[in-house]
């Protein structure tokens, strides 16, 4: 396997990532707690519904620690990203790893975002789009992704061609 | 029309095609008579166009109230269709009260109010045709349309990918029709569509664009000369090409002009399909007929190859084609499924059923598909497939008639497909991919051909793709021959078998969850009549029986797909071929790789093995075309392939 790209993430992303997922996996618990509690009003169920409540909160916390504490440094380590000349290389995945090349001249238009979650760490994230597909660079310092971003535009502007 | 001399034999003849070999009546010869006298006389400027630039240009006065015809039909029939319980209701209990109405009467109060009815929408039209009109601007062409909310859509030329025009048998008769004008492409851009126009105008406006895109190209678009007389095509045409090879912006290394006078006396080069099929025949009443406002041909560049179907190229293609065979084969199962439960009963009345249900059962299904297999068959009717100047044409439909454009520089990818049918008798499809636009007329027929690209051949035996790809497309002439596929490493081999039989095999996992789900329903056949039984253990039976059958099938994929797919690249095209039951076979322009990447699972890596995709801008939103397992190195040297050269 050839080398890993060169760039990282910065690192306040996992945190980012960790707030994101909690946000999420507490809405989704929240909604399967639901039955459960209904079933808990009534005496004739209640035990029942004992029963499945404490199998999702088991669950809630089981997947808390895994996205939470496991996930968040694992998925950093593996994720890189290297701006070259004339082509993006990103590398991510944990089970399934990927690596991507985006040559610039396809690149059509680059942007950059920032959610509430990401510009309370003053982060950014940058989105390349090709005529077929955008590859998103989630959290990076928010002047490396203005630079980034002016980077890759101004590369896709050097070679542009008709698809 | 003219007598004709066939270019491949000599026979004499006057209609379409030689009366002796087959040959199409080269397009050369179909208009000498106009292009000859335009070509003599000097050109001032090399972009003639036969629109005013600036005027407002009605669409067809038919609109108006033809427009109305094709919206009251469908309007009746969804009315009758609705309406037809209650009115057999009525009619009989009219009946029942033996009081007579007289059916004239409400034959003639339907009448009015249907005719009511198209006043009003013909009052509609009107108003619409009244504010609806086509400007060609220097830079932009631009469609006005609207009653109380006026719009002004338009298309600078320079972004006009592709003109298509489609006609609907109500249309054709008029010979009148659609025009869309597709731009950058994306799902989020429409096509830019005008209603009823003469075919005759489709077609200049399609030449006139591409002229006036030209213009704007060359910077020219002041020079564009107006002269509403002019052979626009064969004129500009030709000397467009002229501009774009001079300019070095040709994309193909053959110039279409050398590519017709390689070939002598101005014969078209042409894939030798050996007889005209029997549809063309009809064709030659029905295709050339351009309805009551077509007008005549509009001069247009020669093709410098074309194409037709065979009688049994069309007949096989819609056999084998799978919309009606699959349509058949649900229907199938589903009434089996139905005579199946009345079968197990095993009493003497559910066999007299069961004998009465089935050739009833078998001819519906029969009838079916053989509706489907017709209605294919119509809408490949006098299918013929052209290179003319830099683009590829493909126009089809006995009744229906789609003409649909793209210009090389745009093709995406070329695809090669086999479906099971075709695979074994060693027949495919050759479909070029290309960036569709979002449209409502897409959406509404939502069918193969606008979702998998430009069919330029829809059955063409496996040894003539080459031969037909050469014709339509000789730019694409160094791409990778299938005698150069790299192929799979062996692990890929179990990997293959263990994934299509075991960890993706979701049509197993369903089946023996039905056949669980079969045996909860029913209970174990201990306490009950032997009757019961036999439909128990009769049911458990075929289920299983399909699930080996399934597998099998899946196995024999999986084997077929470890020997024969591969990969191949040279300096400018990709080629990746999935083999299988169905085959697929995809040659990919460098150029149109967006991107690509590589994939791999621990399995995978502990293997060395990885996927490769590359992604393309063709289809609505984007195309991925994929092969898993090739080894770790192939996969790096394919990444490093991607990168800028310089």
């Amino acid at each position: 396997m050839k080398e890993m790209p060169a760039n990282h993430l910065d690192p306040r992303v996992k945190n980012v990532w960790r707030i994101n997922d909690a946000i999420w996996i507490v809405l989704i618990f929240a909604c399967l707690a639901v039955m459960p509690a209904i079933l808990m009003a009534s005496h004739a169920t209640a035990s029942i519904g004992r029963t499945l409540l404490l199998a999702v909160g088991i669950c809630f916390v089981v997947v808390l620690v895994v996205w939470l504490v496991v996930l968040p440094p694992i998925r950093y380590a593996r994720w890189s990203y290297q701006v070259s000349e004339d082509y993006l290389d990103i590398a991510k995945g944990i089970v399934w790893r990927k690596r991507y090349t985006i040559p610039f001249i396809r690149v059509q238009n680059t942007d950059t975002r920032q959610g509430p979650i990401l510009r309370a760490f003053g982060l950014a994230s940058v989105t390349v789009s090709t005529a077929a597909h955008g590859h998103e660079i989630p959290g990076l310092q928010f002047d490396v992704a203005e630079q980034l971003r002016d980077r890759a535009a101004e590369l896709a502007r050097l070679a542009r061609e008709d698809v | 029309m003219a007598r004709w001399f066939c270019p491949h034999c000599g026979q004499e003849n006057d209609g379409n095609f030689c009366t002796a070999c087959g040959t199409v009546m080269p397009q050369p010869l179909r208009q000498t008579s106009e292009s000859n006298q335009v070509a003599d006389s000097p050109q001032p400027s090399p972009f003639v166009v036969t629109f005013e630039t600036g005027r407002h240009y009605k669409v067809h006065k038919s609109y108006v109230w033809l427009g109305p015809i094709v919206a009251v039909l469908a309007v009746a029939i969804v009315a009758l269709a609705n309406s037809m319980p209650g009115i057999i209701q009525g009619i009989t209990a009219l009946k029942d009260a033996d009081v007579h109405v007289p059916v004239f009467a409400a034959v003639i109060g339907v009448v009015v109010g249907l005719l009511a009815l198209y006043g009003i929408i013909l009052a509609v039209y009107a108003l619409a045709y009244k504010n609806m009109s086509y400007v060609f601007d220097e830079r932009e062409f631009s469609f006005y349309s609207g009653i109380i909310t006026k719009r002004r859509t338009h298309i600078p030329y320079a972004r006009v990918q592709s003109v298509n025009h489609r006609a609907t048998i109500i249309q054709r008769l008029a010979g009148v029709c659609s025009v869309s004008i597709d731009s950058a492409g994306g799902a989020s851009n429409k096509a830019l569509r005008v209603p009823f126009l003469r075919l005759e105008t489709a077609e200049r406006l399609r030449v006139d664009l591409f002229v006036r895109k030209a213009a704007i190209e060359a910077g020219m678009e002041h020079a564009v000369a107006y002269d509403p007389n002019a052979d626009t095509a064969s004129v500009a045409g030709a000397q467009l090409e002229a501009m774009r090879v001079q300019e070095g912006r040709a994309q193909a290394p053959i110039a279409p002009g050398a590519l017709i006078a390689s070939a002598p006396n101005g014969q078209v080069g042409q894939a030798a399909t050996a007889s005209p099929n029997a549809l063309d025949t009809v064709g030659g009443v029905v295709g050339d007929w351009r309805g009551a406002y077509g007008g005549l041909v509009a001069g247009l560049e020669p093709a410098s190859f074309e194409l037709g179907l065979s009688n049994h190229e069309l007949l096989l293609t819609s056999i084998s084609h799978s919309t009606p065979l699959a349509i058949a084969i649900v229907l199938g199962l589903s009434f089996l499924a139905s005579i199946g439960s009345i079968a197990f009963v095993g009493d003497s009345f559910s066999r007299t059923m069961v004998a009465f249900m089935v050739p009833i059962v078998l001819g519906t299904v029969l009838v079916s598909w053989l509706i489907g297999v017709l209605g294919t068959a119509i809408s490949f009717g006098n299918f013929r497939a052209r290179r003319r100047g830099s683009r590829i044409e493909v126009e089809r439909g006995l009744l229906q008639r789609d003409f649909s454009g793209i210009d090389i520089a745009r093709v995406q990818s070329v695809e090669i497909r086999q479906s099971l049918i075709r695979r074994m008798i060693g027949y495919c499809e050759i479909s070029l991919g290309r960036i569709n636009v979002g449209s409502d007329e897409a959406g509404k027929q939502n069918n193969s051909s606008s979702t998998r690209g430009l069919v330029v051949h829809p059955f063409v035996k496996i040894d003539r793709v080459d031969e037909i790809i050469d014709g339509l497309a000789p730019e694409l002439n160094d791409r990778p021959r299938i005698e150069e596929l790299a192929k799979l490493p062996a692990p890929a081999f179990r990997r293959s078998i263990l994934r299509r039989c075991v960890w993706y095999n979701v049509g197993l996992y369903v089946l023996i969850a039905l056949g669980i789900l079969v045996v909860l329903v029913n209970g174990t056949p201990g306490g009950i009549s032997a009757t019961a039984a036999r439909g128990f253990y009769g049911m458990v039976g075929i289920i299983t029986a399909i699930c080996v059958v399934y597998t099998i099938g899946r196995a024999v994929g999986a084997v077929f797909w470890a020997r024969g797919s591969g990969y191949t690249w040279n300096r400018s095209y990709l080629m990746l071929f999935n083999d299988g039951l169905s085959v697929e076979r995809v040659i990919i322009p460098r150029q149109k790789i967006q991107s690509g990447s590589t994939r791999s699972n621990p399995f995978q890596r502990r293997l060395s093995l990885t996927g490769i995709a590359a992604m393309t801008a063709a289809g609505t939103r984007s195309t991925s075309v994929k092969l898993i397992d090739v080894p770790d190195e192939v996969g790096d040297a394919y990444l490093e392939w991607l990168k800028p050269r310089h």
